[in-house]
This record gives structure tokens, C-alpha cells and sequence, in this order.
């Protein structure tokens, strides 16, 4: 029996639809546009009008074209291994320690499967929410904290999955913030480090798994409250210049 | 406060120390803009005897700048700066007040009051468009209510200082007690010179007809009448000086009574008709400008009652003291004339 084809672009041609989701996440572009042709509809309505009529729900629903992408090629084959914008993971260890391995930058891929659930959605539809009970709840704990910090989130369910306590940054591990602290103050480093570190919030979250949230809070406290004041005296300095130069004027 | 300083600031709470970075915080917080501003708007607060302006002073005299580590640096940059965004003339500015000198606030529009949770001028309190015209009369009249009662409660405390104050009441008890025992000294010493013209005695009637030169007694009683009659004049004197010394007291204390009830019902009508004025404006959405000085009251001048620190220095005057040691000099001189001629009469008798 002659095996008909699927193409999707190009040279990339997969003998059914199973197949073909599994490699959506090497071109996500390219099968973006497929899953919106006419043609892979006329092709997914032949097959499955189960199917059909959820992809016509992802559909109207509006996502992101990612993760768009990610739900239609999980209908398609939900049994395959995480997959997502070029990332593979074969477990969610793996998961955890690519997100360290970037820090302190976050991967907005990787933050995605956080923000739009897609990594809770992907371990009730696999069963994994009872093989792994454990990080089932550091995902779930991870999408509460999103209201308060995203990145705050991101990180403490890296930490939580990957059961890492030292911090790794820039490719260097250290085991306590004296330790950090004082490879961080050469200068070139300080520079770095204090350009991005009250926005990502990687040292910040692993300061507070060591135990240290009374100190960050406290700190974080001391910066709203200068930064608060250092505005509110530029204004009133200005408005002063404004009243002495409206009595100028007037003289 | 930058990034760095804030990561600096972190490292330090972890003990990390700072060996290749060179730290001037101290001298950048002292040389910075917001603290010359705050020093000048320190020196500009001290003409006004004003609560606000009080407070700001006793503030930035509790500054404490011997700072150890970051955090301390910062916290006391940001102090300074709080300070300084809070302590301009236009914060603590009471426009029912009368002032001798001329102001850096050229209008109530240009006064600052807490709106919607932080502070405003009246001016943007006037043109805001977010809030009701409820709403802004209630914080214009809680306002006004403040003014009025800041300038009365001021004018009744400045008043205490001197009409209740316990220590200058029993000071100057106390001096015009010294002045009657000295007072009773003297009419002793004045009776006891009239009673040669008075008394019968042989002694004293040969000292009126004849004034021997050549008898003891005659210089005795000479020197006891003279020194008496200087000692009177000096005690005379003492009176006039103490009495001239207290006069402000005494005055102050009735005038001030009935000029406050005065100054009490002014800057209630004052501070109605603020409020309404500026009611007005809100309606008018029309901003302040060049009014500054139209809802003046009177103060009590500031000297009339701080004089009353002045009671105490009588002790160090030093006429009142050469008056004293000059009355204790003549008396001491009549009574030693007043002893030999009592020594002579009792010998001759």
C-alpha cells in the first residue's frame, strides 16, 4: 500500500500526522503556517473530527504563535517528550537545568512554558502529574507566584525541579553569597551584575532559598523607598525653580 | 541611589568587602544639591516660629552623619533628601500669619498640603479634574481648620510661656520679698533717725541746739541720720529699678490676655474666608497667584513674649547689684552710728 505523504514545506515530508508533530518544535515558523493552511485542516477534519473540532477551539482562542504551535502539535502526538522552540527535554531535570545553565538571563521560551501553562497542561495530558506529584507542585506553585514575579517564578521552579543549592553564574558555581559577593565586586563583574540582577531576580530568588528572605526583603524595601524619595525630591527641587523663577517674573 | 550602589549595598549584607572601590559617599552626600538646599531652607525655617518649621530644624540638627557602612550612607542620603523635598518655606507656610520680612511663597496657590495621599500644591488641587468638588472642600476646610489652629494654639503656648510660667512668678516673688525685708530695714533705720527730732532725750536735744563737736555722739547720730536717710534713697532706688525691670511682665501678662481673644476671633474669620476663597477658585478652576499675604492676622510681636527669658537676668545686672551693695554699705554704716550713740546714752544715763 502506497503511504501518502504529508508535506509541510520544502523536503520535509512525514508519513502522518504523529510524526509530523514531532519535529513542529525544529521549525515553528514553518509549521505555524502549515497548521493554519487549508490544507493540513482538510487533512486533520479526514482523520479525526475529535481533533478537528479541538484545533478549531486552540484556534479561536487566539494564542501566541508559539504557543499556538506547541497545543496543535500536542493534539497531534501527546505522548512525545517536552518539546518547544527548538528545546527538547527528555526529562524535567533536564528542563530545570537548562534554565540555570542560561542564567542569569531567562530564556523566553523557556519562561513560556511557565507563563501560559503549557508545562502543567503537558504533564496532566501525559499522566506525569502522578509519576512526579513533586514537580507537578513546584509547577503549580511556580504559576501562582507568576502574579507577584514572573521571573521570581521562573527561577524558583528552576531551583525546585533541577534540587540544585548552589548558585551557577556565568558558567561558575558558588556555594554561599559571600562567596558570590565577592567575585561579583571585581569591577567588571559589578558592572554586569548590577545592570540586570533586580530585574532578573536569579541571585535574589537564590538568596531567599538560602534562607536569606528577611535581608532581601528588607533590601528591596530600602531601594523602593530611596528611589521613591530621590523622585519625589527632583520634582519638588523643580518646582521650587519654578516658584523662585514665577517670583522673578514678577519683580 | 544607582544599581551599583544597590549592588554594592546587597554584597555588604553579606559581608563582602570593598577593598578596590574607593568610597566618597559622605563627602558626594555633603556636597550634593538637595543637601545645600536643605541647609538653606534650614536657615530660611529658623526665621519662622512655626511648628513645621520648628520640626524641620530639630530634624536636621538629629541628623547623624557618622556613617560605617553603605546602608548607613544611604539611609542617611535618603534622609537628606526627604528632608530637603519636605522643608521649602511653601510646606510649612502659615498664610494667617503676619511676617516682618518678605516671603519666598508668592501665593496660597503655591502652598503645600497632603491631596489624595501625597503632596500638592493648592494650585493642582485647584485644576485636578479626578476628584469632586466635595471632596477638595473637605481637604481645603481641614486645611484652613489647621492654619487657624496652628496660629491660635501658637499664640497660646507663647502666652503660657510668660502668664503660667511658675518659675518667673516665684522669681520675682521672691525679689520684691527680698525688697520688703530690706524696706522694713530701712523704715527701722529712718524711725530710728526721725526719733532725735521726735524724742525727748537729753542727748538728742543737745545734739539739735548746740551740736557739739567735741562729743562722740554728735558724729554717731550725724552719720546714723545721713547713712539712713542715703540707705532710704537707695532702697527707693531698688524699687523703681525692679519694678521698671518687671513692668513687661505685669503688662504682658493683662494685655496679652485680652489682645489674644482678639487675635483668637481674627484668625477664625481669616481662616473661613481662606477657605472660601480658595473654594472659589476650585469653582472658577481659576489658579492662585500674588496673594500670599491677604489673609494676614496679627502676631504678638516675638519680643514681647520672649522677653520674659530676660526676668532671670536681673540677678546679673550690674546696677541692680552696685544698688544692693550700696544699701547694705549705708545701712551697715548707720548701724554703726546708730550702736555708738545707743553705747553713749546707755554710759551717760
Amino acid at each position: 500500500m502506497k503511504i501518502e505523504y504529508i508535506n509541510v514545506f520544502g523536503n520535509l515530508n512525514y508519513p502522518n500526522l504523529l510524526e509530523l508533530a514531532k519535529d513542529s518544535y525544529l521549525y515553528p515558523n514553518r509549521f505555524f503556517k502549515f497548521y493554519n493552511s487549508n490544507k493540513f485542516q482538510a487533512i486533520l477534519k479526514n482523520t479525526s473530527q475529535e481533533k478537528y473540532e479541538k484545533f478549531l477551539e486552540i484556534k479561536n482562542a487566539n494564542y501566541i504563535q508559539e504557543v499556538f504551535t506547541f497545543k496543535v502539535s500536542y493534539l497531534l502526538n501527546p505522548y512525545m517528550s517536552l518539546r518547544y522552540q527548538y528545546f527538547k527535554f527528555d526529562n524535567y531535570v533536564q528542563l530545570a537545568e537548562t534554565m540555570l545553565n542560561y542564567a542569569p538571563s531567562i530564556d523566553v521560551y523557556l519562561k513560556d512554558l511557565l507563563i501560559y501553562h503549557l508545562l502543567s497542561e503537558y504533564m496532566e495530558n501525559t499522566g506525569d502529574f502522578k509519576m512526579y506529584p513533586k514537580i507537578y507542585k513546584s509547577v503549580k506553585d511556580a504559576e501562582k507566584q507568576l502574579v507577584s514575579n514572573q521571573n521570581i517564578a521562573y527561577w524558583n521552579l528552576a531551583f525546585d525541579i533541577s534540587k540544585k543549592e548552589n548558585l551557577i553564574y556565568d558558567g561558575k558555581e558558588f556555594k554561599t553569597p559571600f562567596e558570590f559577593f565577592q567575585y561579583v565586586l571585581a569591577i567588571y563583574d559589578l558592572f554586569k551584575f548590577s545592570s540586570s540582577f533586580l530585574d532578573d531576580c536569579y541571585v535574589l530568588t537564590w538568596l531567599e532559598r538560602k534562607g536569606y528572605s528577611y535581608i532581601v526583603s528588607r533590601f528591596i524595601s530600602l531601594c523602593r523607598l530611596t528611589d521613591q524619595i530621590d523622585t519625589k525630591t527632583r520634582i519638588q527641587l523643580a518646582d521650587q525653580l519654578l516658584i523662585d523663577l514665577k517670583k522673578a517674573e514678577i519683580k | 541611589m544607582n544599581n551599583i550602589d544597590k549592588a554594592i549595598l546587597l554584597a555588604e549584607k553579606f559581608g563582602a568587602s570593598f577593598t578596590n572601590i574607593d568610597f566618597s559617599y559622605i563627602k558626594d552626600i555633603l556636597s550634593s544639591k538637595e543637601y545645600l538646599t536643605l541647609i538653606n531652607n534650614v536657615k530660611w525655617a529658623s526665621n519662622f516660629q512655626l511648628e513645621k518649621a520648628i520640626a524641620i530644624q530639630d530634624d536636621f540638627k538629629s541628623i547623624n552623619y557618622d556613617v560605617k557602612s553603605l546602608e548607613a550612607s544611604i539611609v542617611l542620603a535618603t534622609r537628606i533628601n526627604y528632608l530637603s523635598s519636605l522643608s521649602a518655606e511653601n510646606y510649612y507656610l502659615n498664610p494667617l500669619g503676619k511676617y516682618n520680612f518678605e516671603l519666598k511663597t508668592n501665593s496660597i496657590g503655591d502652598l503645600m498640603l497632603v491631596y489624595d495621599g501625597d503632596y500638592h500644591s493648592i494650585n493642582y488641587l485647584i485644576k485636578d479634574e479626578m476628584h469632586t468638588e466635595g471632596f477638595k472642600m473637605k481637604v481645603i476646610a481641614d486645611k484652613c481648620e489647621m492654619y487657624a489652629r496652628e496660629l491660635v494654639e501658637k499664640t497660646q503656648a507663647d502666652i503660657a510661656l510668660t502668664k503660667d510660667n511658675k518659675g518667673i512668678a516665684y522669681f520675682i516673688r521672691k525679689t520684691y520679698f527680698a525688697f520688703i525685708i530690706r524696706a522694713i530695714f530701712s523704715l527701722f533705720a529712718i524711725f530710728a533717725s526721725l526719733s532725735v527730732f521726735i524724742l525727748d532725750i537729753d542727748m538728742f536735744n543737745s545734739y539739735l541746739n548746740s551740736f557739739p563737736l567735741n562729743e562722740i555722739y554728735t558724729y554717731s547720730i550725724t552719720i546714723s541720720i545721713v547713712a539712713s536717710v542715703i540707705n532710704f534713697l537707695i532702697l527707693i532706688g531698688i524699687f523703681c529699678y525692679i519694678s521698671n525691670f518687671f513692668y513687661p511682665y505685669f503688662y504682658f501678662k493683662h494685655e496679652a490676655v485680652s489682645k489674644s481673644n482678639k487675635i483668637f476671633k481674627k484668625v477664625s474669620k481669616s481662616a473661613k474666608n481662606l477657605a472660601l476663597y480658595i473654594l472659589q477658585a476650585v469653582r472658577d478652576k481659576k489658579e492662585l497667584s500674588n496673594d500670599i499675604n491677604l489673609f494676614s492676622t496679627s502676631f504678638i510681636p516675638k519680643e514681647e513674649y520672649l522677653y520674659y527669658k530676660e526676668m532671670y537676668s536681673l540677678k546679673e545686672k550690674g546696677l541692680y547689684q552696685a544698688l544692693k551693695y550700696f544699701y547694705l554699705i549705708f545701712y551697715f554704716i548707720f548701724l554703726i552710728g546708730f550702736i555708738l550713740s545707743l553705747i553713749y546714752y546707755f554710759i551717760n544715763k
